[in-house]
């Protein structure tokens, strides 16, 4: 099926889209070294953003510095942009809101 | 420098002025400040494209964030409704939906970072989001002169205006 179809699929399918895209950019080589793929490492949040329209949030937990390197928030936001590319690519419906957080927030 | 390069300026200023632990006020000012740099950047060029210099500040005020927001998810997917749809040229640039992206995103977390008082960010990922919005700025300035770039200014001033 092509991205111009992925919208009109059923709402849980299309989630479940998303969330596979993004396990498997979690456990792909482009995975920064600050963001380990365990179990607890991520998490999803489907609801509405500010404008009301779809959204899923993206919670990657990572270790925090003070003072993160520039090569850790480049790396980082590399890979950001590779899991929004994807989503938007995909076409689910859904825009993709890409949150680091730290590992010891309660998600 | 602009006034949108100053606001960026200020975002990185503010992410990273505590020497310790960031203060949950520097970095959500931060995150805000990146999303009207960006705000501002392409405000000041749609301005610039369709009035002299005396009314811009006035045509400025014309734009609104939530139709800025449908257009720019439009063109982060390479495309756009209404009568400008078939002024696009195809493939639309990477750079231009790179910035249509980030727009999109630096709105919700701007939103987020002034009003959601259980949103907690982390200066790593709020660096991040600076560098995103710094790298917009660069991809912005490789692409503003394109067509489709022209397309996109006029349709975040007129987007909802429009009559076929």
């Amino acid at each position: 099926m092509n991205a111009e179809n992925n919208i009109h699929e059923g709402l849980s399918q299309r989630k479940n889209k998303i969330t596979t895209i993004v396990r498997d950019l979690l456990h792909g080589d482009r995975r920064p070294n600050a963001v380990h793929p365990t179990p607890r490492g991520y998490t999803f949040e489907f609801g509405e953003d500010a404008r009301g329209g779809p959204g899923v949030w993206i919670y990657i937990t990572i270790d925090d510095d003070t003072h993160p390197s520039k090569e850790k928030i480049n790396e980082l936001n590399e890979f950001a942009k590779l899991i929004t590319d994807n989503i938007i690519e995909a076409d689910l419906g859904f825009w993709p809101y890409i949150e680091y957080v730290n590992k010891n927030r309660e998600l | 420098m602009s006034f949108s390069t100053d606001l960026l300026a200020q975002a990185r200023h503010l992410a990273t002025r505590e020497p310790k632990r960031p203060k949950q006020a520097s970095l959500r000012r931060a995150l805000s400040a990146a999303y009207y740099a960006l705000f501002h950047l392409l405000s000041a060029d749609a301005a610039a494209l369709f009035a002299p210099k005396p009314l811009r500040s006035k045509v400025k005020r014309v734009l609104q964030h939530g139709a800025m927001k449908n257009v720019c998810e439009q063109i982060a997917h390479g495309r756009l409704s209404g009568p400008l749809s078939r002024s696009l040229t195809d493939p639309v640039e990477a750079d231009l939906r790179a910035v249509a992206t980030t727009f999109v995103e630096m709105q919700q977390l701007r939103h987020q970072a002034d009003y959601d008082m259980d949103y907690l960010p982390i200066r790593t990922d709020v660096l991040q989001k600076i560098l995103m919005t710094e790298q917009a700025f660069a991809k912005w300035a490789s692409v503003r002169q394109n067509p489709n770039s022209i397309i996109f200014l006029a349709s975040l001033l007129f987007h909802d205006r429009w009559r076929s």
